[in-house]
């Protein structure tokens, strides 16, 4: 008994010493924190496009000869996690920049303490608006959910002639940013919103729900969620009889939603941040690199979006520290004013709120088991 | 729409039962709650999904993840379980609770992150009737599930083996000096409670097109209150258990708010205790 | 020192508080709950929306903590008249609905959960330095102690003992079984709401997520490693359930199952945890 308290305060002690030791001098570390357990199907893809930059920047001589080093943490899905990980990398491996966590309930965890440790953070797929006004040190790598709500509600009015649309989101910060948002945009163009139901992460039963929904009259169902839900979601829709066409935001984006949803995903809408066939000789590369990693092994998950805005914040980054210098404030000075940065997700920009700007959001449809772009 | 969810909270039902069986059984007989009974049902699963890809065969992939589920709830017996027997409870339950996340990190290790789809494609037959919809999936795992439970019920009241568990479930010292192998006995009662949630595993993959290494923790969990609601240790208590509350559910999503669906699986578990504090099938003597 | 080192102190700090709150009901009194992370939940809402409405520190940290007894006394009330193992259920239910509820309401920001939580301002003057903090935490843990300790000692706390070891007798010898369970909860529920209130302010963010019901279960497995009924034990098993995801972490991805193997490993080689006696093991015989 006294031992083990003994061997316990010993772990301390040892811990606390190495958390005070720096790290070695002649590399660049910047920080990431991603969905590397609980959520590593989003999670590995955004850790492949970071380590296939990290790679591309060592083979041409790193950042102004010195080698650039990645370190990743996990963020394991938990806002509290986020904030530790956070905390170890600026105090132990000395990061000036972070790029992650890759969840809004994380990326706003993180924000009051990078504010306050002047530390920048560019989260590459936190969807939340309220990341806009969370700091001048917290930037975004994709568009705001509302440019996203724009362009499919308008798309859904134009195109689809839509005229009443069901929601069924996923009840957090995610689902439930886009269930406010489109319901206003849909409204505001003169669609109504005849139902909102909700469902929890983990959840696969939608039963209770669709069956809710199939009670009313609409020619549009709205299933803004990560794919793990929103593709059974969908698949029982049309198993219980659902007719009307279906739409989703960009998590909906990747092979295996079309693998989980099965016949359900034919004609299926949502936006997406990256095209695969956006012809820049940087993006043919990066393609080919990320698809031989997938096809390397069987169990790596497939979403080559998040490994896209990932690859482009990481080059960008690299880009800020090789031309302005290392420091936080220094970072930031280049991405406030980078101007058409030439990435895979498009020509890059960030606005004076930090999110980043590009041509547009990317629909895509589903057409026989493939995604083919529309807009 | 009434009838509807009822249908649905029948079939979710039907799975609750299976899995409460699992712990009512092992909480009756041995006092104890086996946190990773969820994650016996998952590998269960993942086994015959696995095998199911290999193979092409159904049967062959069913006998896989059941017998997976059998050997793990076997070795967690033997290993987390067996040497604190005896012990303040909540002792075997943090190392149920240990193997718990052991298991699902071993999952996710083993066999991805990612969701697997069920390597069948099903298109089942719907039938309506009254303004409801029932498809041959359904009927199927209201079916197998009726059929395993029966199983069990004739198993534990009928066979020597199942009447010894019986007799050591209501007092094992009695039991052992009636010379019943008492060690044997728990190992039976693991071997079913596995084999009953690996079924149940089985039968939600092809039933949501879905299998991931974190899918046995909202059915464990409801499982285990289904087990209680229904009156830890009984039988029929476990089944009905899993009935109400997967009709709970379904109705409280339906016709009070979808938002709390989890929740209602709780408050009518805390309603019921309330009202019949030994469970439903414990409450009536 | 480093800033790391100083976030992991004062999270420790702020689970040692947690963890010797669950303590009370688990060690002292001999009952079982799996929600104690709504009770943190609570503590921490509350605290932090009464701030962003205005309310300076000390009101708010206090008022936190009698609210949430408050709600202590309100989960007790019914809970506590299930037989003893349904107790876990009852509770574990709580903390799900609890949690739901901070997920599905406008005033605790929903999913998106609170931001922009004031920090702890004392005497007029914000307290931004995390020693400073620490000092704060350590302050109120050490008053925490020292009132557990006088509990112990006192007629409340030898009834809890008598209820531990055999609540029929305890009922026979004259004490009121469902009063001081009652009010194991109501102490503990303070403490639990003004750990949550340290905490929001800390972290200037709060949502759901951190109050879940993985939460609880480390909370709990923090008092039964350190040794159930024992106040050093809880706050041993807080440092060491802290400190072990931050061992572990070049672990990568074996970091859970490591995780899990240690609990396991940790209940079969010494169930009765760091500080605890063997009587304790010896105890509760599940026997029919």
């Amino acid at each position: 008994m006294k031992k083990l308290s003994f061997v316990v305060l010993l772990a301390f002690v040892a811990f606390s010493l190495a958390a005070s030791v720096a790290g070695a001098a002649d590399e660049i570390k910047i920080g990431a924190i991603l969905r590397l357990s609980q959520g590593a199907s989003d999670g590995l893809p955004a850790r492949r496009g970071i380590e296939i930059a990290e790679k591309e920047i060592n083979a041409k001589g790193g950042i102004n000869g010195k080698k650039l080093k990645v370190i990743f943490e996990d963020s394991k899905d938990s806002p509290q996690n986020s904030v530790a990980t956070f905390q170890k990398l600026v105090s132990m491996d000395e990061v000036k920049v972070i790029i992650g966590p890759m969840m809004s309930g994380e990326v706003l965890a993180v924000a009051p303490v990078a504010q306050q440790s002047k530390i920048v953070v560019i989260t590459p797929n936190g969807t939340s608006p309220k990341i806009s006004d969370a700091g001048e040190y917290i930037y975004r790598g994709c568009t705001r959910i509302d440019k996203q709500a724009e362009a499919l509600t308008k798309y859904a009015k134009e195109k689809m002639k839509t005229t009443k649309v069901a929601i069924l989101y996923s009840n957090e910060p995610y689902g439930k940013g886009c269930n406010d948002l489109f319901t206003k945009n849909f409204t505001d163009l003169g669609i109504p919103v005849v139902i909102s139901e909700s469902f929890m992460v983990g959840d696969r039963d939608f039963s209770a729900q669709l069956t809710k929904i199939k009670q009313q009259q609409f020619d549009l169902l709205f299933i803004p969620g990560y794919l793990q839900e929103t593709a059974p979601a969908i698949s029982q829709a049309a198993k219980i009889g659902i007719t009307a066409p279906s739409m989703g935001v960009f998590g909906d984006m990747a092979p295996k939603y079309i693998e989980l949803a099965g016949k359900a995903a034919e004609n299926h809408i949502n936006a997406s941040e990256y095209n695969e066939d956006y012809a820049t000789p940087v993006n043919k590369a990066f393609k080919a690199e990320y698809f031989k990693i997938v096809n390397a092994n069987a169990n790596e998950p497939n979403n080559i979006m998040f490994a896209a805005i990932a690859y482009d914040m990481t080059r960008m980054v690299a880009e800020a520290i090789a031309k302005k210098g290392n420091e936080p404030d220094s970072i930031r000075g280049y991405l406030d004013t980078v101007k058409d940065f030439d990435g895979v997700t498009g020509k890059l920009s960030f606005d004076k709120n930090g999110d980043v700007i590009k041509q547009g959001v990317y629909l895509f449809k589903v057409k026989n088991g493939k995604y083919v772009k529309v807009q | 729409m009434l009838l509807q969810q009822l249908i649905n909270g029948l079939v979710s039902g039907c799975v609750y039962a299976l899995v409460a069986l699992g712990y009512t059984m092992i909480f009756g007989i041995l006092g104890i709650v086996n946190f990773a009974q969820g994650e016996i049902y998952m590998f269960g699963a993942f086994s015959a999904v696995v095998t199911l890809a290999a193979t092409g065969s159904i049967w062959l992939s069913a006998a896989a993840g059941i017998a997976v589920a059998c050997i793990i709830g076997l070795l967690l017996e033997r290993v987390a379980f067996r040497p604190l027997r005896g012990m303040h409870p909540l002792i075997p339950l943090i190392s149920a609770i240990g193997a718990s996340i052991f298991l699902s990190s071993l999952a996710r290790l083993i066999f991805g992150p990612e969701d697997k789809s069920f390597p069948l494609e099903f298109h089942p037959a719907n039938y309506s009737f009254f303004n409801a919809q029932i498809n041959d999936l359904q009927l199927i795992i209201i079916g197998v599930s009726i059929f395993l439970m029966a199983l069990l019920t004739a198993f534990l009241n009928m066979t020597r083996h199942g009447k010894a568990i019986i007799a050591v479930a209501m007092d094992s010292d009695a039991a052992r000096l009636s010379g019943i192998n008492v060690n044997r006995a728990y190992e039976l009662t693991f071997l079913m409670g596995s084999a009953l949630s690996g079924a149940a595993g089985i039968m939600m993959a092809v039933y949501y097109n879905a299998t991931s290494p974190n899918m046995g923790l909202l059915p464990g969990l409801k499982g285990f209150s289904a087990a209680i609601l229904g009156g830890v240790g009984s039988i029929p208590g476990a089944i009905i258990g899993g009935l109400v509350l997967g009709i709970a559910e379904n109705l409280g999503a339906a016709y009070i708010s979808s938002s709390f669906k989890d929740a209602f699986a709780f408050i009518a578990l805390v309603l019921v205790l309330v009202l019949m504090p030994r469970g439903i099938m414990r409450s009536r003597k | 020192m480093s800033v790391y080192v100083f976030h992991v102190l004062i999270m420790m700090g702020i689970y040692s508080l947690l963890a010797l709150s669950l303590n009370i009901i688990v060690g002292f009194a001999g009952l079982v709950s799996l929600g104690h992370a709504a009770f943190f939940g609570i503590g921490a809402y509350l605290s932090g929306i009464l701030m962003i409405k205005g309310l300076g520190f000390p009101a708010a940290f206090f008022l936190s903590g009698c609210a949430t007894a408050v709600l202590g006394l309100c989960l007790a009330l019914p809970a506590l008249r299930v037989k003893d193992d349904y107790l876990a259920i009852v509770t574990l239910g709580f903390g799900i609905i609890i949690g739901l509820v901070f997920m599905n309401l406008d005033i605790t920001g929903g999913a998106d959960g609170l931001v922009g939580i004031p920090p702890v301002s004392l005497f007029g003057k914000p307290l931004y330095s995390k020693p400073g903090f620490l000092g704060l935490v350590l302050g109120v843990l050490v008053i925490m102690i020292a009132s557990m300790y006088s509990l112990k000692q006192s007629k409340i706390g030898r009834a809890w003992a008598a209820i531990r070891d055999n609540d029929v007798s305890a009922m026979f010898m004259g004490i009121n079984v469902y009063a001081y369970k009652t009010m194991a909860f109501i102490t503990s529920s303070f403490w639990a709401g003004l750990a949550g209130s340290l905490y929001a302010h800390y972290t200037a963010y709060i949502n759901p997520h951190t109050f879940n019901m993985h939460t609880s279960i480390m909370i709990l497995s923090m008092v039964v490693l350190g040794g159930i009924g024992s106040i050093t034990g809880s706050i041993l098993g807080a440092i060491l359930l802290i400190l072990l995801p931050e061992v572990l972490r070049p672990l990568a991805d074996y970091q859970d199952i490591f995780y899990g193997a240690l609990l396991v490993a940790m209940m079969v080689f010494r169930p009765q945890g760091i500080m605890g006696r063997v009587k304790i093991t010896e105890m509760f015989g599940r026997k029919k």
